[in-house]
Formats: C-alpha cells, sequence, structure tokens
C-alpha cells in the first residue's frame, strides 16, 4: 500500500450525553485516522454512536452532550483547542457535513444561490454578492442542476436535486473532508446510487476525503475504501474494505455481515439474527461491551476491555480473540495479512 | 357530517332566540303604577310645635294574607316610620365615610330658606324602641319578621353605596323583627326596574335644579312628580301644603308652610333623606378666588392667579381647570347636566344671578330684580341697556320671547322643567320681558337664576333644532367658547361685548380627563390649576398631603335619600 | 399580482362581508336582549314617562324591530352609521372619525413595541435556554402580562409624570400647543407634519410615549411565549445544525434563520392579538385620558346606547377583518411555501 498522507488524527475522543437517567457514554475513548482523499466508512447498529462521532468531529454536539476528552487533530492543529471564531471558520472550510433529510436540511425560506452566496459570504466575508453567485452557478452546474432552478426554494426542487445542493454546500468551500451523516438514508435506491457515483466523482476530481458514516452495509461495501465498525461506542474493528469482507475478525462484524439479507437465501433458511441486544449506555457492560452478545466470549471479555489494536498492518480490531493477556486463558489467534 | 348540521341548528337557535328576546322589551310598555287613595287622614295642618301621636290603624290588611281581590300595598305607615326610625344616619356617614358626609334629617338642605329637621325632631338620631313598637304594632314578631328586598346600583353613586347599604341592613335587623335582603342592579336596568315599579325600596340620589326647597320636596311628594322617582306617593294633604307653600310669595306664610311640610314628611315618610355628600375642588398654590357657594355655582371669571403661582399653562393670562365630566350639551332650552349648565353660566348670563360663592341673588342680565304682580303670576324683567352677545348682536326682549319659543317647542331635556312652572313669555318693548306663570311660585327668581334661562345666539343655536355641540358660543357671558374638542378640552376666551367687568383671567382651558386618579396626577405635577368634578374621596385625600395642592370640601347639595315605592303590593 | 393571488384575496374580501354581516346582526339583538333602556339610563329618573316616550318616538326607537334592522344595514352600507342616542345626538361618523384616528395612532406603535420586544425576547431567550437570563426574561413576561394595564399605566405615570416630570401626563398634545391647533385628517401625527407645526409634532410623540409603552408592554407577554417556545423548536431543525455546520454564527442562526421561519404563527398572534390590542387600548385609554374609541365603546354599552354600540363595533369587525385579511397576505410574501 502507498504510504498515505493523515488527514485528521482522532486520539482517545470520549462523548458523553447527561441525560436523565444518567451519563450516558455515547463515544467512549476512541481513536482513528482518516487519510487524505480516502472514502471511510463507519457502520454500525443505531444507537452505535456513529452519528455522534461525527458530529464530535465537527464539535457540533450540543447539550447535554459533550465532549469528555480526546483530540482531534487536522493539519497538526488540536480544534479541541479553537475558540467560538475558529471552529467557525474550520467549519465549512476545512470539514464539512451533508445530512440524512435534504428536505429538512436546507432553510425553507432561502433559495438555492442564497444558501450557497451565505456559505462563501460568511468565509469570505470579502467576496461581493457577484463573485460569489458566479461560483454558486458553477458548482452548482457541476452538480447537474439547471442554472434555472437557482431561484428556487427548497420544496420546489426533487428529492435528489436538494441533496445535490446539500452535496455542492459541502463542496463549495472546498473542504478537505465532508462527512456525510447517513447521506442517503432517506433516499430511493435509483437516487442513492447517484449520490453515491457523486461522491466518487468528488474524491476522484477534488481529493477530497469522505467520512460516510451509515448503517447501510452494502453502500459502504460498494463506496469505500476502508471501513470502521462501530459498536456501543467502540470501534471494533478497522480494515480496508475487501479484507474486512471477505475476513470479518470481530465476532460483531461477523454477525453484522450475516445479517445482510442474502437473495441466494431460499425459503427454508431464516434471517440471520444476531441474539440479544445493544447495550444501555448509561451502565455499559463491563469488560468488553459486545461480551454479553458475543458468542466466542470468554470470562476476561466480562473483566478487562480490550485495546483497539493493529493485529496486522492496516487491520485493527478491538477483541480479547486477537490480543494476549496474562489473564487470558484461551490461546490467541494469529492472524496474517 | 351529522357535526356540521348539529352546528347549523345550534347556531340557528342561538341567533332565533336573540332575535326573541330582542324583540321582548321593544314591545312592552312600562306600566303607570296606580294612584291610589291615600291610606291615612292626616290631622289637619294645626299648631306647628305639637305633633300628636299617630294611632290611627292602617286600612291595608296584614301583609301575609292577601285578599285575592285587592291589592295589599307593603309599605304601612307603621312600617316606613319603623324603618326611619331605626336608620342612624350618624353611623353611617362614620362607619363609611369616616365623618365626611353630612347626615341629613330633611329632604331639603340646611343652608336653604325655611329649611328645618323634621326627622331629628320626631326620631332624633334614631329610635330604636318606637322602631321595635311599630313593628310589634304590625304583627311582626322574632318568629314571623318582616322580610324586604332592599336595592341599590354598585357602582352609579359609587363604591361606598354598597357599605351604606350594608350598615343600614345591620341597623335595621337590629330591632330583631325585620329581615332585609340587599339586591343590587346596574344603573340601566335600575332605573328601568324603579320606573316600572319593581322595586320595593331603594336609594337614589338628588341633585337640585334650581335653589329652593319647592325642588327639594314637590319631586317625590307631590302626586304629579313622585312617579317619576320611582316613590308613587300622593297624598292629598302634602299636594295641598306643597302647592300653597310653591304658590306663595310671602316669605313668613312660605316658613309655616314648609315646617307643615317637614312635619307631615316625617309623619308619612315618602322618602327617608340619608345625608349629603361633598365634592371637592383642588387647586395649585397661587390660585385665587375658587369658591362654589350654596347654588353650586363655580365662576370662572372671579378665578385669579397669586403673585407666587406657578400657572400650569406657564402663563397667567391662562388657567387650565381639569374635569372627568363630560358635555352632554351645551343648548341652553335642552342641557339637563352639572357640567353644561357651568359651561353655559360662565358664556351666558341667565336673568338673574348668584354673587359669587354665596346664594344672594342679584340681577344678571336683567337689570334689576323683577316686579310681581299682586296676584303673583306675572313677573316683569327690564333688561340691561345695550345687551349684546359676544358677536355684537343685540339682545332684546324679543330674544327672550324667542328663546321661551324655542325651549316649549324643541322639547329638549331641560323643558319639562320650566314649562311646569312658565306658561307664556310676552315682550312689552325692547327692554321688558313679562313670564307668565302658571301659579304664583314664589320661587321664580331662584328659577331665573338657572341656564334655562340664559338666552342663546340665535346665530348659532338655530330656531328649528337643537344644537347640542356648536362649534363656538357668543353669548351674554364673561367668557366666550371659542373650540371644544370632545374627550379633550374646551378653550374660553374673555367677552369683549360683556357687560360686568372683565375677567380677571382672559383664557379658560377646560381639559377632560377619563379617570380621577390621573386628574388628581395633574394637579400634583402642576398640569392644570384647578380639578374639580370629580375628584372623589378618595383622591381629595391624598392631594391634601401634597405640597403646593389646596383641597377645599363642598358641602354640595347632592342627597342620598331612601324611596319607599307605595304602590308596590305584596304580591310582586 | 398571480391569478391565483388575486383570486384569493377576491374570495377573502368577499368572505369579510357575510362575516362583518353575522357580527353585527348579533349585536344588535344582544344589545336590546340586555336589560336596560338607553332613553331611562340617559335621563334618570326626572324625565316623566311622556317626556321618555317621546324621546323614543323621535329617535325612531318605538318602530318594529326588523325596520330598525334594516335601517342599521343601510347606514353601515351608506357608512352613514345614524345618530347616537344618547348623550347629545352627535352624528355616530362625526364621533367615530374623531376618535377613531387617535385610538389608531395608539395602537400602530404599540403593536410595534409589543412585536419588537415580544419577539427579539423569545427569540433570545430560546437563544439561551435554560440559562439565567432565560428564566428572568420569562417571569418578566408572565408579569407584565398579569398586571392589569391599568395598573401598569398609573404607576408609569406617577413614576414618570410626577415624580420625575420628563414625560406627560395624559391627553394626545399639550394643551396650549392643542388651542392652536389645526387637526385635517384627527392624526395628529400627520396633521402636525402637514401644517409644519413642529412643537406639536414634538408634543404629540412624547404623549404618545407612555400610553403606547404601557400598551405595548403588556400584550408582549404573550408573544415572548409564543416566539421562545416556536424558536427552541425550530432551534432543533435539521437546518439549523446544517446551517451550524457550514459555520454560520448562533446569532445570525437565531435571528436570522430560525426567527424568518417562525414567523407564520407570530404573524397570526399578531392578528389575532389586534383585536385584544382594541380591547386593551379601552384601559389604556381611561388611564391617559386618550380620546379613543374604546373609550367611547365602554361608555355608550353602559348607556345602552344601540345606535353607536353597532357601529362602533361594526366598524371594529371591518378593522379585525381587514388586519386578518392583510397578515394572510403577508404569509405568502414571507413563506414561500404557501402560494395560493
Amino acid at each position: 500500500m502507498s504510504e498515505k498522507e493523515i488527514l485528521m488524527q482522532v486520539r482517545d475522543l470520549s462523548v458523553e450525553y447527561n441525560t436523565r437517567l444518567g451519563e450516558v457514554s455515547a463515544v467512549d475513548n476512541v481513536s482513528f485516522e482518516i487519510y487524505k482523499g480516502e472514502i471511510l466508512g463507519l457502520v454500525g447498529e443505531s444507537g452505535c454512536g456513529k452519528s455522534t462521532m461525527g458530529k464530535a468531529l465537527m464539535r457540533m454536539i450540543q447539550p447535554p452532550g459533550k465532549i469528555t476528552s480526546g483530540q482531534i487533530i487536522v493539519n497538526g492543529e488540536d480544534i479541541m483547542a479553537y475558540d467560538q471564531k475558529q471552529m467557525r471558520d474550520f467549519r465549512g472550510r476545512k470539514v464539512s457535513m451533508i445530512f440524512q433529510d435534504p428536505m429538512t436540511s436546507l432553510n425553507p425560506v432561502q433559495r438555492v444561490d442564497e444558501h450557497i452566496i451565505e456559505a462563501i459570504q460568511v468565509h469570505e466575508p470579502d467576496t461581493n454578492t457577484t463573485e460569489a453567485l458566479a461560483r454558486a452557478q458553477t458548482l452548482i452546474q457541476r452538480l447537474g442542476i439547471r442554472k434555472n432552478r437557482m431561484k428556487s426554494y427548497p420544496h420546489q426542487l426533487s428529492g435528489g436535486m436538494r441533496q445535490r445542493v446539500m452535496v455542492g454546500l459541502g463542496l463549495v468551500l472546498n473542504a478537505d473532508l465532508i462527512i456525510a451523516d447517513e447521506a442517503t438514508t432517506s433516499l430511493d435506491v435509483i437516487v442513492e446510487a447517484q449520490l453515491a457515483d457523486q461522491l466518487r466523482d468528488i474524491r476522484e476530481t477534488f481529493g477530497v476525503s469522505l467520512l460516510v458514516i451509515t448503517h447501510n452495509i452494502a453502500l459502504v461495501a460498494e463506496l469505500s475504501d476502508r471501513l470502521a465498525v462501530m459498536y456501543a461506542g467502540h470501534i471494533v474493528e478497522m480494515g480496508d474494505v475487501e479484507s474486512v469482507f471477505d475476513t470479518p475478525l470481530h465476532p460483531y462484524t461477523k454477525g453484522l455481515l450475516k445479517s445482510i439479507p442474502n437473495i441466494k437465501l431460499d425459503d427454508t433458511e431464516k434471517l440471520y439474527k444476531m441474539p440479544g441486544e445493544p447495550p444501555n449506555l448509561t451502565h455499559p457492560p463491563a469488560g468488553c461491551r459486545f461480551h454479553p452478545r458475543c458468542p466466542f466470549a470468554m470470562s476476561i471479555c466480562s473483566q478487562v476491555e480490550p485495546e483497539f489494536s493493529e493485529i496486522v498492518p492496516g487491520r485493527m480490531v478491538k477483541c480479547w480473540l486477537y490480543l494476549d493477556h496474562p489473564d487470558k486463558e484461551e490461546a490467541t489467534i494469529e492472524v496474517t495479512a | 357530517m351529522k357535526a356540521k348540521k348539529f352546528f347549523v341548528l345550534l347556531i340557528v337557535l342561538l341567533l332565533s332566540s336573540l332575535v326573541l328576546g330582542a324583540c321582548q322589551p321593544a314591545a312592552e310598555v312600562t306600566e303607570e303604577p296606580e294612584v291610589t287613595e291615600p291610606e291615612v287622614t292626616e290631622p289637619e295642618v294645626a299648631e306647628p310645635e305639637t305633633t300628636e301621636p299617630e294611632v290611627t290603624e292602617p286600612e291595608v290588611t296584614e301583609p301575609e294574607v292577601t285578599e285575592p281581590e285587592e291589592p295589599a300595598f307593603l309599605w304601612t305607615k307603621n312600617l316606613r316610620q319603623a324603618i326611619a326610625a331605626a336608620i342612624d344616619r350618624e353611623e353611617i356617614v362614620d362607619r363609611v365615610f369616616e365623618g365626611r358626609n353630612i347626615p341629613a334629617y330633611h329632604m331639603v338642605p340646611d343652608g336653604y330658606p325655611y329649611a328645618t329637621q323634621p326627622f331629628f325632631d320626631k326620631y332624633g338620631t334614631r329610635d330604636l324602641d318606637l322602631a321595635i313598637q311599630l313593628l310589634s304594632d304590625e304583627g311582626y314578631t322574632e318568629d314571623n319578621k318582616f322580610v324586604f328586598d332592599l336595592w341599590y346600583p354598585p357602582e352609579h353613586y359609587g363604591t361606598t353605596t354598597a357599605d351604606v347599604m350594608q350598615v343600614i341592613k345591620e341597623q335595621l335587623e337590629e330591632t330583631g323583627l325585620m329581615t332585609v335582603n340587599l339586591n343590587s342592579m346596574n344603573w340601566a336596568e335600575y332605573v328601568d326596574g324603579f320606573v316600572a315599579g319593581d322595586l320595593p325600596f331603594f336609594i337614589l340620589g338628588w341633585f337640585p335644579d334650581f335653589a329652593d326647597p319647592e325642588n327639594w320636596l314637590s319631586p317625590f311628594a307631590s302626586c304629579l312628580q313622585s312617579p317619576d322617582n320611582g316613590v308613587n306617593y300622593c297624598n292629598e294633604d302634602m299636594d295641598a301644603l306643597l302647592q300653597a307653600a310653591a304658590a306663595s310669595a310671602d316669605p313668613a306664610e312660605r316658613e309655616s308652610l314648609y315646617q307643615q311640610i317637614g312635619e307631615l314628611y316625617a309623619e308619612d315618610v315618602p322618602t327617608i333623606p340619608l345625608f349629603w355628600e361633598p365634592e371637592f375642588v383642588s387647586y395649585r398654590d397661587g390660585v385665587e378666588g375658587v369658591v362654589v357657594g350654596a347654588p353650586f355655582e363655580f365662576n370662572y371669571h372671579v378665578l385669579s392667579f397669586g403673585a407666587d403661582a406657578q400657572p400650569a399653562s406657564g402663563s397667567t393670562d391662562t388657567i387650565i381647570i381639569g374635569t372627568t365630566d363630560e358635555v352632554n350639551s351645551l343648548d341652553s332650552v335642552d342641557a339637563y347636566a352639572t357640567h353644561d349648565w357651568e359651561v353655559i353660566k360662565n358664556t351666558g348670563v341667565a336673568l338673574l344671578s348668584y354673587t359669587p360663592g354665596t346664594s344672594e341673588l342679584v340681577p344678571g342680565a336683567a337689570a334689576a330684580m323683577p316686579t310681581v304682580s299682586e296676584d303673583g303670576l306675572t313677573y316683569t324683567f327690564t333688561l340691561r341697556e345695550n345687551l349684546k352677545f359676544a358677536d355684537g348682536t343685540p339682545v332684546t326682549a324679543q330674544t327672550y320671547v324667542d328663546h321661551w319659543n324655542r325651549l316649549d317647542t324643541l322639547e329638549g331635556q331641560v323643558s319639562g322643567l320650566i314649562q311646569l312652572y312658565v306658561d307664556s313669555v310676552e315682550a312689552l318693548d325692547d327692554l321688558t320681558v313679562v313670564y307668565n306663570l302658571k301659579d304664583s311660585f314664589g320661587f321664580f327668581p331662584a328659577l331665573a337664576a338657572t341656564a334655562p334661562f340664559v338666552v342663546a345666539n340665535p346665530a348659532t343655536f338655530l330656531t328649528d333644532e337643537i344644537v347640542q355641540f356648536p362649534d363656538i358660543i357668543d353669548g351674554l357671558g364673561a367668557y366666550r367658547m371659542v373650540s371644544f374638542t370632545p374627550g379633550e378640552q374646551m378653550v374660553l376666551e374673555a367677552n369683549p361685548e360683556y357687560f360686568g367687568e372683565a375677567p380677571l383671567i382672559p383664557k379658560v382651558i377646560i381639559r377632560y380627563f377619563a379617570d380621577p386618579t390621573t386628574m388628581s396626577n395633574a394637579v400634583e405635577s402642576g398640569e392644570v390649576d384647578v380639578a374639580w368634578r370629580t375628584l372623589g374621596p378618595v383622591e381629595a385625600i391624598r392631594l391634601q398631603d401634597v405640597e403646593g395642592v389646596t383641597v377645599d370640601k363642598v358641602d354640595a347639595p347632592a342627597l342620598r335619600y331612601m324611596v319607599f315605592n307605595h304602590t308596590f303590593t305584596v304580591r310582586e | 399580482m398571480s391569478t391565483s393571488l388575486r383570486r384569493f384575496l377576491v374570495t377573502r374580501l368577499l368572505l369579510t362581508i357575510p362575516m362583518v354581516l353575522i357580527l353585527v346582526t348579533m349585536i344588535f339583538f344582544v344589545m336590546r336582549v340586555l336589560p336596560g333602556d338607553p332613553i331611562r339610563s340617559q335621563l334618570g329618573p326626572r324625565v316623566s314617562e311622556e317626556q321618555a316616550d317621546a324621546l323614543r318616538e323621535r329617535l325612531g326607537l318605538n318602530r318594529p324591530l326588523y325596520i330598525q334592522y334594516f335601517d342599521f344595514l343601510w347606514d353601515m352600507v351608506t357608512l352613514d352609521f345614524g345618530t347616537a342616542l344618547t348623550q347629545g345626538e352627535r352624528p355616530i361618523r362625526d364621533e367615530l372619525g374623531e376618535r377613531l384616528p387617535a385610538t389608531i395612532e395608539l395602537t400602530i406603535p404599540a403593536i410595534t413595541l409589543t412585536a419588537v420586544i415580544g419577539i427579539f425576547s423569545g427569540a433570545y431567550a430560546a437563544k439561551n435556554r435554560k440559562k439565567p437570563v432565560d428564566y428572568i426574561i420569562r417571569l418578566l413576561s408572565i408579569a407584565v402580562y398579569s398586571i392589569p394595564i391599568f395598573f401598569m399605566g398609573l404607576i408609569f405615570q406617577i413614576i414618570f409624570s410626577v415624580r420625575i416630570p420628563i414625560l406627560p401626563l395624559s391627553g394626545r398634545m399639550d394643551t396650549l400647543l392643542l388651542t392652536n391647533f389645526t387637526s385635517i385628517t384627527n392624526f395628529y401625527i400627520i396633521d402636525a407634519i402637514l401644517t409644519r407645526n413642529w412643537p406639536a409634532l414634538w408634543s404629540v410623540l412624547m404623549h404618545l410615549v407612555l400610553p403606547s409603552v404601557t400598551l405595548g408592554l403588556a400584550l408582549s407577554g404573550v408573544f415572548v411565549r409564543l416566539t421562545r417556545v416556536n424558536m427552541i423548536e425550530m432551534l432543533q431543525s435539521d437546518f439549523i445544525t446544517a446551517g451550524r455546520a457550514r459555520g454560520i454564527s448562533e446569532n445570525k442562526l437565531v435571528y436570522r434563520h430560525a426567527l424568518r421561519n417562525t414567523f407564520i404563527p407570530i404573524l397570526t398572534m399578531l392578528g389575532l392579538q389586534f383585536a385584544i390590542l382594541l380591547a386593551g387600548a379601552v384601559l389604556t385609554e381611561t388611564t391617559f385620558s386618550w380620546p379613543g374609541v374604546g373609550r367611547y365603546l365602554v361608555e355608550r354599552i353602559q348607556l345602552r346606547d344601540y345606535t353607536a354600540v353597532q357601529a362602533t363595533i361594526g366598524i371594529f369587525a371591518l378593522f379585525v377583518a381587514f388586519i386578518s385579511l392583510l397578515m394572510d397576505i403577508l404569509y405568502a410574501f414571507i413563506d414561500p411555501r404557501i402560494r395560493y
């Protein structure tokens, strides 16, 4: 593999929500990297913390949530140390986000061109309106929307067009990383495919990194270079897409992949359901958070939390099956590259 | 679908019930209460000193047992006397008004000619024993009390009315033989109620039209006028006395007659006088000449600024007077409200006037006091020479004749009052006006000093219509009205054609307030120089403690009295 | 104007007619159902029954009800309004013509103030939700809402006119200036400008301060709550999050993006409040001796002056209908999603 440059480095990131039921540990001490120009997929069940993670990377966690610890280093700077003004500059220009529901993510009383011009002028206040408009127009056309729709309001556009406007807003300021938070979840398959193509296109053309957060594993398989699997606030497995799909290491990943409906299933075979439920994050299970549901659970799993370790270059996993520990009785599985 | 039909039906029902309800009162005609024979015959007028004890039994049967044929009147003489005896005015004045008001022992105010105190003479301040005695005589006992309704309007005479009623109730029930039920109704309905004869016993207020005992007695005790006030009282002897007193010009004779009327009044109790409510006038330091006499006249032309005055207007040639009254009508053949009369009397002059602050009658537009014919039916006035309205139009005797015709034909609100007494008016020559009266009313001079006798300028007050809101008033008075904005202010300026001395302050602005508190704030802050009507006791007392402001109490002839509806029948 | 918008306007205007008709009909009958008679209440007991009847006859009150009704309708249509029954039979059109501009001149600044105070306080409270300032604003809005208007007016009067005499106490204009003032439209501000009477203009504006602040403040309580609630909801919206992701400042998000989207419910409330404003004007007009239509209406109702009350309420109804129509049209301009 070629040496890739690191765009963003996340170290020991923790996010907690202060709810009436207690402190919810939504993201717990997570560390990973995003490389320049890569498409990283982040998958997991609902409630695993992937959306929270996405928002945390832009420090968009609103009360009652809070980033309790960690560093997010971009271009050598830890954005956790940024003040409000620096963050506002950062958002949209260095890292941008596209959202799940383009209908509600666009301001209903603002026209398309107004959306884009505003984004430009917020970050480059010296740009006059005509210039900004021109840039907006180029961008829009690039995305496949006709110029005459610039003056339209969001409700006058089709779903797919809105999504493209959304993408455009993510691109307009030449961000280095675009976080797509469930961007295709509300789209029908055809539009979803279009969007996926578009995203790939963007990466090719602009060299932009993408963090695709979704629970749609098929999409991730199609689109991403690397894949990260999250469970209960932890990244449990990470690696390039093909390897992970071929040889899933973490029991959760295995279960996840088995659960994908397969047209080849005949009538007698039932869909695989992973037993159990995601844990209550106010009182997460001790040790490995997956152990109550894990078919391979060992005694150490309920006592000590495994480290998220790179056991083979490019493959990371957080599981005692592949790690040594003095209290561990069972043997450690060796993985080949 | 069903819900829709339901709502349509509901709305239709609602509207039709409203329509039906509305149609009712329009068709009804208020019934005139019957004026029946008097219940008791009074002993003839004899010695004013002694009063024979009344023992004659009432002809009306017991209130409990009603004969189906004839309606029994509720108010027997014993009951009326009992209530008159049981009421303690001093206590009412002390408890409700902290001693501010004046107990009334006669319908006629104390300062008036021929005034007496008959209720005090007969009942003292209170005679509870007599009350108990009379009630027992009527057959009432502790187990069989006399029950009746007492009515009052809760806001028209002020919020203290309710308190007064409560005290009266307690006083009456102290006899142990009465149960009083208090009831209230808002003013509009209240008036309807007593005029229709629905209320048995209720409170009213009275303000005089002119300064003579006649105006305090006949409206309540004469057969002709008492129904208008819901009294429905008719007693031939009383009527005879009243007419004789009104028609007499001899002061000694009038004095004797009014003495007898007083005694009869306390004896027969058509109404029970309660107390007089004072009025308050407030003015800033430096304002002088604020005097209001018994006839309740406020003359602007004697107002002046002292040396250390700080006029609200900023200059000593303009004075600002605040009031919460409103103008109803400025046409002297129509106006019947206190404020209207005040403006009319300041922009015009009646035939006779009062020296400001007194009840002394002096010539006004007339050059001298009138001459009276032998039979007392004709009063002849000689006008001043060269009388002119403020616009220069000459005023002659004919002007007075035209004015009378106008009053007689246009039927304004006040015409009924004057038509009671005046029959016709003639002009003998340019300066001589003759009034032919319907009877030899000795109080006619007092009447001739009232606003309906202020002659109106025909240029503004057209012959064939009442002009309630003229743009200007060019009258005979010390001032002329130059502008009037309803609800805001009225501006008066000195009248150059006035026959008397020019007013000390040439310009008067009357500022209309909606609220006595705002008005009192205005006096305090110096936005107005004088506040007159209606300050109310609360604001008056507050202002007494404020620096730079003086508060005077005016013993206003505003009476509160209790009315018996003499034709109220038990079955109602 | 697009045809659909035109059609909408025409339909609404046409609908106003039956609405006003029903309302004034109801008033017509309700007034007559109420016990109490205008003649008696005005004349009091001193006038004899014959005279009272003569007056009734003269005023046309003895005519059959349906004739009175149609006469009244005709009056309304020809904008005649008839004459008041009591306290001086002035043509009602004159009375209203004098008083309506006074009330309007009072209510427009008042409602502007209500909107401004209400909306900005509400937005600020929403932005700083659960912080002390939020609680303070909410507390103040309840206080302002519960204090009776006339009491607030009196307090302001005492503080700013009597204790610290910086503002005038009552009335529309200084007494002396009023004597030389020519009023054409009865909108004193307009008249002062037209006659170039600058001292008068200043006096009018000064006199407007206390009453309009009283009225405006008193009604703002509702707006603060309404705006706050709507804004809180709006601030949770996705497009606000999306905007934040683009680096738009919190202030802009609150006061530009979110606020503009909450205008619809706020405008609706403004339209409704206008009717309440007219009612609130009554108390304010009394405290500040403002010669407006609210005071007039209350006096006339107490006197059972049928014609005056009918006409005034008819005018009120027209006003409210007009304002509500205006609001609906404004919606179209503000929210592009609403098109007729």
